[in-house]
């Protein structure tokens, strides 16, 4: 039998409340799903207490749950709402302190001044502002759109373009410098 | 169109985000200008490169250990915490459910100590036991099984209660209240006693413990040459079948049809069963049945429960004289034997209106068991 079909079996048994078959979801998807979070929040606790919260609330909804897609992008779509929602009443919360953070805040130029000429990608990337992380991984890792990326961030399409436009400029500068 | 204008779409046509008409103009231009296409590949392996990076830098974020378990964790908590959540939502009505609870068991230990109206036995389902008693001419009870199947074996070997030259009788019989025999040799023929009666209770018969029911009463006690038949034994919770639920399940078995009416075909004598003009107030006929020639309707109303039972007459008379645990009563000009009242409730009338013998019994009033006899 393959993935799909197995995936498809245990979707059919969790939705008629075979506890079973939620727990081995759980485990195909959790580390998928809090790498998601982990991309979108930056932080580990918070990354783990949404990525409960995200089976939680597969749990409540999985009954809901059409197959129209397959069962990961499904669950993704969840945990990243919850992460912006998360995120959004951090922000509130900052804004109401005054203590918006600078890195969210942080253009395509500030990241390109900090890359170093010797640094690898990857440590460039983890120069990146969060904001600009999530957009990468939105776009690339979970495939999509430019104008789904805009729709979950709640930002204009024209800001992911531009970050996904700076994000490939300062990575050619880094190969092109190396 | 100037290579720079192009190229500034080479971002929005890698986003996907370009429409065909100018996806059209770039890949034309590309086809054309060797500089544009060059940049244009340089710009599709930047992008696979960093999409390729963010791969890895995915993969690479450490997983916790412990995270599966905790989400079970919170998972199983979370399920017990909805189930609270909804015994709570059910909190309001606690104080309505022991108020009901209390009146519930005020009312039983009201009907049990207080009233005379028996409280249905619904646990058990017992139904009424009834039993018909041969006597044979030498007195003894033995000689006569107390089933139903014994004693249509009687009927075919000739020795059937019908027998018209003995004298015959019926009468209600307590199970609970001591045998009185009787002399009735000198009493008139007033009652038909019929084996049709039994015939009609197959179930009560079945359910009695075989010839067990040879111990039971000896009714005849010294009436020598009397062939005297004892029908409807009540037992001490001796209800009609009621248990309504149970009844109503099969309606085929019921009698009734699907409006509540009775169902029954005419008797092989050609004539419907004669049904009662009045009834107390509520009673509902909740089963019928016909076993050959005797028909017997099942009512209830709350608490009260009784049937009519009709069967022919045949042309035999038994008599109520002599008997003394009931009295005689008129109905209608016609003479008919009232049972006094059983410790259980439990009251029987029986009389014969033409050609028919007529029984009504359950534990319902005096009052208005001779209103339902009046009425039919």
């Amino acid at each position: 039998m393959n993935d799909d079909a197995s995936e498809l079996k245990l979707i059919h048994a969790a939705q008629a409340g075979n506890k079973e078959a939620f727990s081995e979801l759980i485990s195909r998807h959790v580390s998928y799903s809090y790498r998601v979070a982990y991309s979108i929040l930056q932080n580990q606790s918070e990354a783990e207490d949404l990525t409960q919260d995200a089976f939680l609330t597969c749990y409540r909804k999985l009954a809901g749950f059409r197959k129209e897609s397959s069962f990961r992008t499904w669950f993704s779509r969840i945990v990243v709402n919850l992460c912006y929602d998360h995120l959004r009443k951090k922000r509130r919360e900052g804004a109401l302190l005054g203590k918006i953070s600078d890195r969210d805040t942080a253009t395509v130029k500030d990241w390109m001044d900090n890359v170093d000429q010797s640094m690898e990608i990857k440590n460039a990337l983890k120069l990146l502002s969060d904001s600009h992380r999530t957009v990468l991984v939105l776009y690339y890792e979970l495939d999509l759109s430019v104008k789904s990326v805009a729709k979950i961030m709640n930002i204009p399409v024209g800001t992911v373009k531009s970050r996904l436009a700076g994000a490939r400029a300062t990575l050619r500068e880094i190969l092109e410098r190396g | 169109m100037l290579c720079d204008n192009i190229r500034d779409w080479f971002n929005d046509y890698l986003d996907g985000d370009l429409t065909l008409k100018k996806k059209q103009i770039v890949d034309d231009h590309l086809s054309q200008c060797s500089k544009c296409h060059q940049e244009f590949e340089m710009l599709k392996h930047i992008d696979a490169r960093l999409r390729q990076e963010i791969r890895f830098m995915f993969e690479d974020i450490p997983v916790p250990g412990s995270l599966p378990q905790k989400i079970e964790d919170r998972l199983d908590l979370n399920v017990k915490a909805s189930f609270f959540r909804l015994l709570q939502s059910y909190r309001r009505y606690t104080g309505i459910a022991a108020a009901l609870i209390v009146f519930a068991t005020a009312y039983g230990i009201f009907q049990q100590y207080f009233s005379s109206t028996p409280i249905p036995n619904f646990i058990s389902g017992n139904s009424p036991q009834v039993i018909v008693e041969n006597i044979n001419p030498t007195g003894s009870s033995d000689a006569l099984p107390g089933d139903s199947t014994s004693l249509s074996r009687d009927e075919s070997s000739g020795q059937s209660i019908q027998n018209k030259n003995h004298k015959e009788d019926m009468l209600f019989h307590d199970s609970n209240l001591p045998a009185k025999p009787e002399d009735t040799s000198g009493v008139d023929a007033t009652y038909s006693s019929t084996g049709a009666l039994d015939r009609s209770l197959p179930q009560e018969t079945d359910a009695l413990p075989g010839t067990g029911k040879a111990d039971g009463p000896n009714v005849g006690g010294g009436t020598s040459g009397d062939t005297r038949a004892i029908a409807s034994k009540i037992s001490s919770e001796a209800t009609p079948p009621a248990g309504g639920e149970t009844m109503m399940a099969d309606k085929a078995a019921t009698g009734l049809n699907n409006e509540g009416r009775l169902n029954l075909a005419a008797t092989p004598s050609g004539c419907d069963p004669l049904l009662p003009g009045y009834l107390p107030e509520g009673a509902k006929l909740i089963k019928a049945d016909r076993q050959e020639d005797t028909v017997r309707l099942y009512y209830t109303a709350g608490q009260m429960n009784f049937f009519i039972e009709e069967s022919p007459a045949q042309g035999n008379k038994t008599s109520t004289n002599g008997l003394t645990n009931g009295k005689k009563v008129k109905i209608n000009e016609l003479d008919g034997f009232l049972l006094n009242k059983t410790p259980s409730g439990e009251i029987g009338l029986s009389w014969q209106s033409d050609h028919l013998l007529l029984t009504i019994q359950g534990n319902l009033s005096e009052n208005e068991l001779i209103k339902i006899a009046e009425s039919m």
